[in-house]
């Protein structure tokens, strides 16, 4: 399974202007310095998540800023549907400094690891605070100690799924909490994001999204954001329950004036088809054998798509037959054709597939 | 040498030190994973490359049976041989293949192989030596030493029971049945980088240091047709049929499979008579036929055969 984009919204944040008035006590001088024109610059996007109670995407950023004291936090809205940006407002600093990366978890609550502690915590979605009364679970205290930088809350099945470094744990907290069961992440975590009680969603810093069943667990596919850019600095990923779609930030650096080059991009977890590969001959090539011929349609990270018919067709002037003018692509996406030639000679073989529009690229 | 079908006009773009044993087929993907230093890949037969992640440091790969690979941990001595994950190809914690003997220092090399299934390791030693361990205790069961073989790089699942050993610098090829244990045939191909057996085609896959795949039929070039002879050796009498037989062998007597060879008398007119025209060569590369004597003499006829390749 790969991703089918659906729309992208770049740039998804927009900097204030600077007014051309230097206070007295000014920071980041970089910040106005031509051809820069704006006074902010996003440093970093710490949490990334779909808020089901208000059904918006909420981001928490820090920023370099030119006023004093030159750094601010702030607390983003956006439509989860267009990504358009609904608002922000300040926050607290603790909710980049203590608050590590939040995300949705069971009942519709949004849930934390810390850099303060080892804890992973029900917060509340506007600050990121956790107030007592509120769930709470400490890995520290599980045989082996666990510091999680990322989790998924699953409370109903009892169920966390953690990544410290490399590897997406699952920990079943039902009695004594155990080690479940371990998966490698292909690249360092950009983010992870709770999908369901079963699956979750993580992407890596260069932009490798994988969708993982955390319960067995087990990885169910690996793909890509589309056109995956050089020059991007982070990708973040939440997981739009109520449409069932993932929403991606991807934060690159500024433009050369100071613009802000963030994007949010929107997938769907349908097939997406990125190319097929040319036939190859997998059998001997003799006069009057069947030669059988293989290619391949594949997504953005090789993976196979299926369920395609692939058409072949001998390019003019044909001196064999094809025996296979159409092959359905297995689950590896591979599909044969098989071919006869009556005598020696060369022929061109073009295999095409049909990718109906919403079904892929 | 074996017949090449295929060169891909894609370059595939790899490490100067790639492990030998770091490309492996797998039969779920019908593609190749491929293990670099700083990332690992997802390739096609065509050349089409996907980076598909970063690869775990100082972890290596060794083929296993039924197409697919594992990884251990090479700093740490004896190893664990983990599965791999077969979206991501990367190393899956919980499933450790030689849970009751872990494999000690001297007796694995990255490339070396290991099929659960039969319970055994094989690695590669040194001149041609492949010696086979008991997953179980780690006993030594058998070895196979292939006749002026070199230290081979990489083994890579066939069929079950079967393995294909490669060596990158001199292109050499074993085929060896590691359940007997003995070497089947031996062949070679150009000189690589790195191999992998297609167990699904049953092709010779190398990565050549043009960074170009080339893809081998299992089958080497036929080289040397011998002689007929009869078998049982002996004179045919009068007119009950005598089996006569030839071999189709490549350069290194490697045996030539699926090759029609044509039969003929070349009396004026012959003397006796064949049973066929033409017959097949089988999976040694033999081929066979029945010669009839005439009725009323004795004295000398020659037989030939040719092969169209």
């Amino acid at each position: 399974m790969a991703l089918y984009p659906i729309s992208v919204k770049a740039p998804c944040l927009t900097y204030h202007l600077w007014d051309g008035v230097a206070p007295f006590i000014h920071y980041n001088d970089y910040l106005v310095t031509p051809p820069r024109v704006y006074d902010e610059s996003l440093n970093s996007l710490g949490h990334f998540f779909y808020d089901p109670g208000t059904d918006k995407l909420v981001g928490f950023a820090t920023f370099s800023i030119y006023h004093w004291p030159g750094w601010a936090v702030y607390r983003y809205e956006w439509d989860p549907v267009t990504g358009a940006f609904l608002g922000r407002s300040p926050a607290s600093i603790f909710a980049m400094a203590w608050a590590n990366h939040a995300g949705p978890g069971s009942y519709g609550a949004i849930y934390t690891t810390w850099r303060s502690c080892y804890a992973i915590s029900e917060v509340k979605s506007s600050t990121l605070t956790h107030a007592s009364g509120m769930w709470e679970i400490n890995p520290w205290t599980w045989n082996p100690q666990r510091i999680f930088n990322f989790a998924v809350v699953n409370r109903e099945n009892k169920i966390i799924a953690g990544v410290g470094s490399w590897y997406l744990e699952t920990w079943d907290i039902s009695g004594t909490p155990f080690l479940k069961g371990q998966l490698r992440l292909p690249q360092p975590l950009g983010y992870l994001a709770y999908e369901d009680r079963k699956h979750c969603w993580a992407i890596t810093k260069n932009g490798l999204i994988a969708k993982a069943n955390y319960q067995i667990p087990r990885w169910e596919m690996l793909s890509s954001v589309q056109d995956p850019s050089p020059d991007a600095v982070n990708y973040l990923c939440a997981f739009d329950t109520k449409r069932k779609r993932l929403a991606v930030f991807r934060q690159r650096p500024d433009a050369e004036d100071g613009a802000c080059q963030c994007q949010l991009e929107f997938y769907y977890p349908l097939y997406r088809v990125a190319g097929l590969t040319e036939p190859v001959p997998v059998s001997r090539l003799r006069t009057g054998d069947l030669v059988r011929f293989v290619a391949h349609l594949y997504g953005d990270t090789g993976e196979g798509v299926a369920s395609y018919l692939l058409h072949g067709e001998l390019l003019e002037p044909a001196t064999g037959q094809l025996l296979t003018p159409m092959s359905g692509a297995e689950l590896c996406g591979g599909a044969t054709f098989r071919y006869r030639a009556p005598g020696p000679g060369s022929d061109t073989l073009k295999i095409s597939a049909v990718i109906t529009d919403g079904e892929g690229a | 040498m074996m017949e090449q079908i295929y060169a891909s006009t894609k370059v595939v773009s790899f490490s100067s030190g790639v492990q030998p044993g770091g490309f492996c087929y797998l039969a779920s993907w019908d593609a190749f994973f491929l293990l670099n230093f700083t990332r690992v890949d997802k390739v096609f037969r065509d050349g089409t490359q996907v980076n598909i992640g970063n690869p775990v440091s100082y972890w290596s790969l060794g083929n296993r049976q039924g197409g697919r690979h594992f990884w251990f941990p090479y700093t740490t001595s004896p190893l664990d041989c983990y599965a791999a994950d077969e979206i991501t190809g990367q190393p899956s914690l919980a499933e450790v293949l030689n849970p009751a003997w872990k494999i000690p220092f001297g007796t694995w090399r990255a490339g070396d192989y290991l099929d659960e299934v039969a319970g055994l390791f094989l690695h590669n030693n040194y001149n041609g030596l492949i010696k086979i361990f008991r997953l179980a205790d780690g006993l030594q069961t058998g070895q196979i030493q292939v006749p002026g073989g070199p230290s081979y790089d990489s083994l890579a699942y066939v069929s079950p029971g079967k393995a294909m050993a490669f060596h990158k610098t001199s292109g050499k090829v074993a085929l060896v049945d590691y359940l007997i244990p003995a070497l089947v045939w031996q062949s070679r191909v150009e000189p690589f980088t790195a191999a992998a057996f297609d167990c699904r085609h049953n092709l010779v896959v190398v990565l050549g240091a043009d960074g170009k795949l080339r893809i081998y039929l299992i089958t080497p070039v036929p080289a040397v047709l011998s002689a007929p002879a009869f078998s049982p050796e002996g004179n045919p009498y009068w007119l009950s049929g005598k089996k006569v037989r030839t071999q189709l062998t490549g350069d290194m007597g490697e045996p030539c499979p699926d090759y029609w060879i044509h039969w003929q008398l070349l009396g004026t007119p012959p003397r006796g008579s064949l049973w066929k025209d033409k017959s097949k060569t089988d999976a040694q590369g033999v081929a066979e036929n029945f010669y009839f004597g005439p009725t009323d003499t004795t004295g000398e006829e020659t037989v030939k055969v040719q092969v169209i390749v």
